[in-house]
């Protein structure tokens, strides 16, 4: 798997979504079982596929208890400017479909837990 | 050890399909040594007079790669934020630039990749944030 458009259809076809026109980005939400679901955005920028899941709004939570999340070893990205989330980007070339399902799937699984560690329902 | 970004892209992948064949390859291709457990590090030459830390870790069945570029001291999580919209995590009382992968399936130039990103993220934002090259 190398190409945009292979990573763009291959993502399509898995979670059944559908890239606008124009947009880099594509969003999924994950129903995860038991009442819980988590929204993660997809895309290809420049030539890395890049997954994004937030945890909480920068309104809801202080920037200090966002990076305390990271103490058990979870990366935390301010996506946009008004969400901490996880993320993760990858060089596009040779990456297998296995990984592109591993990275969406990991990230938006450590959101949803973010999200409850921190007490704050399931609002993302 | 000198480390060249630039080189990365001639790196021929290979699948690593275990925790030791991922320990060899930090060890023989980063110079890494065992810090403790399963946690690697190494100093990188990044050119210009410039050096930076690099730690790799292997948790559970996950690859995180970080480098410091903060004490808690010297910036807050706010200036961390503000200096940058890419994967950072704390570990201790240091701020680390930070990536994260899962070990299935992980080819070498995707350590590559998380390593260099890393580091270069980390040496860039003490610049940002003013701290030196302390790291």
């Amino acid at each position: 798997m190398a190409t945009v458009e292979e990573i763009r259809g291959f993502i399509e076809e898995t979670y059944s979504v559908k890239w606008e026109e124009g947009s880099s980005l594509v969003s999924i939400n994950f129903d995860l079982g038991n009442g819980r679901s988590q929204l993660v955005m997809v895309g290809v920028i420049g030539k890395a596929l890049v997954a994004a899941s937030p945890f909480a709004k920068i309104s809801d939570i202080s920037a200090d208890q966002a990076l305390s999340i990271s103490n058990t070893h979870k990366p935390v990205t301010l996506l946009g400017d008004s969400y901490y989330g996880h993320s993760s980007a990858f060089p596009l070339e040779n990456l297998q479909p296995d990984e592109v399902l591993h990275v969406i799937e990991f990230i938006t699984q450590i959101a949803d837990d973010s999200e409850r560690e921190l007490g704050l329902g399931d609002a993302l | 050890m000198r480390f060249d970004h630039r080189l990365m892209a001639s790196n021929i992948g290979g699948v690593m399909t275990t925790k030791s064949e991922l320990e060899n390859y930090l060890k023989s291709e980063f110079g890494m040594s065992k810090i403790e457990g399963e946690t690697f590090g190494a100093d990188f030459d990044l050119g210009d007079g410039r050096s930076q830390g690099v730690l790799a870790k292997i948790v559970d069945d996950q690859l995180i790669v970080a480098s410091p570029f903060a004490e808690k001291g010297q910036v807050s999580a706010d200036d961390v934020f503000e200096a940058s919209h890419l994967p950072v995590l704390m570990m201790g009382d240091m701020y680390f630039a930070a990536r994260i992968f899962p070990i299935a399936d992980l080819q070498t130039e995707e350590v590559d990749y998380m390593i260099s990103s890393a580091a270069l993220t980390a040496d860039g934002l003490e610049e940002k944030l003013g701290l030196g090259d302390d790291f």
